[in-house]
C-alpha cells in the first residue's frame, strides 16, 4: 500500500513508557513520514525538548519518575516551550471527568489509545498541527 | 317457731347426735307437734327444698362451665400473648429496621433496629419519618414513599449515610388479588449493607485496575494488526489477511469489554452524587441516541418510529450515563430484530409524560427474552441463549448497566417480551420538578 504522508517532515516527540505501544507507535509515526524521537518518561522528555526543538509532543500519563501530567505542567510554565502543541494518548481516561481533568492541562487534544485507531490518530495529530500551523 | 327452737338446738350442740339425753324427748317432742299439726306447711317447705337444691345443682353446673370457658379463654389468651410475644420479638430484634405506616401513612410500628438506624429517641412516632427522610436527605424518599403510596414497590440499593450504606424498600402492601380488603398500608424496609458493598467495592476497584492494565497489551495488538491489515507492513495474502482481521475483531470485543468493565465500575462508584447531575431535556438526550444508531438501524434494514406524546420531560441526570443507557436498549433491539415486515424491522420508540413520571417505550419485533431466562437478563454477563445464537459478539454488560443508571436516577426499568415475537423495555424517570427529586 502507498503510504500517505500525512506528517511529513513532522518532528515528534513520543513519551511513553511502555515498550511495545513505543515501538509500534514510532513506526507508524515514521511510516507517515514524521521524525520520531522516543522519550521512556517525562523526564526524559523534558530533556529531550530543552535539547532539540519539536513540532509536537504526544505523551502518555502513567509513568515512571515523572507522569505525563507533572511533565505537562513544567512544558506549560516554561516560556520557551509552552506553545508546543500537546497531545495526550493514554489509556487511563475512562470517563468524561477524566477528560476534562486532562483538558485542564492545556492540551490539544486527547485520545484514549485502546479506542484509538492509528490511522485516524496519525489522521488528527496531522489536523492539530495544520491548525496551529495558521 | 316450734321447729327454728328444733334447729337452734341442734345447732348449739353441732349435731342431732350430740344433743343431751335430757333434750332428746322435747326435740321428738317438737318434731311430732309440728308434723302432726303442720303437715302441709311441711310439704311446702320440702318443696321448697327441692327447688331450692335444683337451682343449686344448675348453678353449680353453669358455673362450672363458665369457669371452663374462662379457662379456655385465659389459656387462648395467653398461647396468643406468647405467640405475639414471639412475633414482637423477632421484629424488634430483626436485623433489618422496619417501619409499618397505615394507608395514610401514619407509622403504627417501628423496630428496634429501625429506631437505632434513625436516632429515633423517646419521639413519638410522628416523627419517624421526617427522622427518616432527615437521616438519608441526600435521596429523594420522600418520593419513593409516595410512589409506594400509589402501590408500586420501591426498592433503592445504595444509600448512604455517613460510614454505613443501606439498602431501602418501600413495600405496598396489598392482598395479592386487586380487592381493597386485606389492603393494611406499607412497610419500609431498611437493612444495612455496608459490608457486602465495601467487598463489592473492592472487587470493582480491582476490576478497575486490571482493566486499565489490560489496555495497555489490547492497544498493542489493535495498533500492530491495523498496520498488517491496511498494508503498512508489506502485503499479505488472503489467508494471512484473514486470520489478522479475525486476530482484530477479537481483541476490538476485548476492548468493548473492557471499556464496559470500567464503565460499570464507574457507575458503581457513582452513588447519587449530585454534582455529576444536571436538568436536562430527557427528548432531546433520547433522539441523539436515536440519531446517532440511524446508519446502524439502516445497516441493519431496521425502521426506527419516534414518537414524542408530550409532556414535561425536564429530568435531573447524569448525561453520558443517560445517553448510554438509550443507546444499549436501542442497540439491543436493533441488533436482535427478526420479524420483517415488507423487509423491514421495526421498532418504535416513544416518550411521554405523566403524573411526575417520563416513561419511555422502546419496543422491538425481535427474538425476544425466553420465559425461564426472563429474571435473569438484568444480571451481570447475562446473555440470553437466544442473543447468544443471534449474535457471539456481546458482553452481557448492557442491560446491567442499564438497570445499574436507571437505579441510581430513581427510576425504573421493567420490560415484556414473547419469545420470537418482539421485546418492550419501559423505562421511568422522575421529572425533575417532581416530588421524588426534591
Amino acid at each position: 500500500m502507498e503510504e500517505k504522508q500525512e506528517l511529513k517532515g513532522e518532528k515528534i516527540l513520543f513519551v511513553e513508557d511502555d515498550l511495545f505501544i513505543g515501538e509500534m507507535l514510532v513506526r507508524r509515526l515514521n511510516m507517515a513520514g514524521a521524525l520520531c524521537v522516543w522519550a521512556k518518561d517525562g523526564q526524559e522528555g523534558l530533556m529531550k525538548l530543552r535539547d532539540d526543538k519539536f513540532d509536537i509532543v504526544i505523551s502518555d500519563l502513567m509513568m515512571a519518575r515523572m507522569s505525563g501530567e507533572e511533565m505537562i505542567g513544567e512544558i506549560k510554565a516554561d516560556p520557551e516551550l509552552k506553545d508546543i502543541p500537546i497531545v495526550v494518548f493514554s489509556n487511563l481516561i475512562t470517563s468524561k471527568r477524566d477528560i476534562e481533568d486532562v483538558k485542564k492541562l492545556g492540551v490539544d487534544g486527547i485520545f484514549i489509545k485502546s479506542n484509538t485507531t492509528l490511522s485516524s490518530f496519525i489522521t488528527q495529530i496531522a489536523e492539530i498541527l495544520d491548525k496551529k500551523a495558521v | 317457731v316450734h321447729k327454728t327452737l328444733e334447729r337452734q338446738i341442734i345447732r348449739f350442740y353441732g349435731s342431732l347426735d350430740s344433743v343431751p339425753d335430757n333434750l332428746k324427748p322435747l326435740l321428738e317432742l317438737i318434731s311430732k307437734t309440728y308434723t302432726g299439726n303442720d303437715g302441709e306447711y311441711n310439704l311446702m317447705e320440702r318443696a321448697l327444698d327441692i327447688s331450692s337444691k335444683e337451682l343449686t345443682e344448675a348453678n353449680k353446673l353453669l358455673r362450672e362451665e363458665n369457669e371452663e370457658i374462662e379457662q379456655r379463654v385465659q389459656e387462648r389468651t395467653e398461647e396468643l400473648t406468647q405467640e405475639r410475644r414471639k412475633l414482637d420479638k423477632i421484629a424488634q430484634h430483626m436485623n433489618t429496621g422496619a417501619i409499618l405506616l397505615d394507608e395514610e401513612a401514619n407509622v403504627t410500628f417501628i423496630n428496634n433496629k429501625a429506631k437505632r438506624i434513625i436516632d429515633l429517641g423517646k419521639e413519638n412516632n410522628n416523627k419517624v419519618l421526617d427522622k427518616l427522610f432527615d437521616k438519608f436527605k441526600k435521596f429523594p424518599l420522600r418520593g419513593y414513599l409516595e410512589r409506594c403510596m400509589k402501590g408500586d414497590t420501591v426498592e433503592v440499593s445504595e444509600v448512604e449515610a455517613g460510614y454505613y450504606i443501606y439498602e431501602i424498600l418501600f413495600q405496598s402492601l396489598r392482598s395479592d388479588t386487586d380487592d381493597k380488603e386485606g389492603y393494611f398500608g406499607h412497610m419500609i424496609w431498611i437493612r444495612n449493607i455496608t459490608d457486602e458493598k465495601l467487598l463489592e467495592r473492592s472487587k470493582s476497584e480491582l476490576v478497575a485496575v486490571a482493566s486499565h492494565q489490560l489496555r495497555t497489551p489490547l492497544t498493542v495488538t489493535k495498533g500492530n494488526t491495523e498496520m498488517l491489515l491496511d498494508g503498512s507492513l508489506g502485503d499479505l495474502n488472503d489467508e494471512q489477511r484473514e486470520v489478522i482481521r479475525q486476530t482484530y475483531e477479537s481483541n476490538e470485543q476485548l476492548i468493548i469489554l473492557v471499556n464496559q468493565m470500567l464503565d460499570i465500575t464507574k457507575i458503581e462508584k457513582e452513588t447519587i452524587s449530585k454534582d455529576n447531575f444536571v436538568k436536562i431535556a430527557v427528548d432531546k438526550i433520547l433522539k441523539n441516541s436515536v440519531d446517532d444508531l440511524d446508519a446502524f438501524a439502516d445497516k441493519n434494514n431496521v425502521n426506527i418510529k419516534y414518537s414524542d406524546l408530550g409532556g414535561d420531560f425536564e429530568a435531573f441526570a447524569n448525561v453520558a450515563r443517560l445517553h448510554q443507557v438509550f443507546q444499549n436498549l436501542i442497540e439491543n433491539a436493533i441488533k436482535y430484530c427478526k420479524n420483517e415486515t415488507n423487509g423491514v424491522c421495526p421498532v418504535g420508540i416513544s416518550i411521554r409524560s405523566e403524573n411526575d413520571q417520563i416513561e419511555i417505550k422502546i419496543s422491538d419485533a425481535g427474538i425476544g427474552i425466553p420465559q425461564q431466562e426472563k429474571d435473569k437478563i438484568f444480571e451481570r454477563f447475562y446473555r440470553a441463549s437466544n442473543a447468544v445464537r443471534v449474535e457471539s459478539a456481546g458482553t452481557g454488560l448492557g442491560l446491567y448497566i442499564v438497570k445499574s443508571v436507571v437505579d441510581r436516577l430513581g427510576g425504573s426499568v421493567r420490560f415484556e417480551s414473547k419469545e420470537g415475537q418482539g421485546t418492550t423495555f419501559f423505562l421511568r424517570l422522575p421529572v425533575a420538578n417532581s416530588p421524588a427529586i426534591k
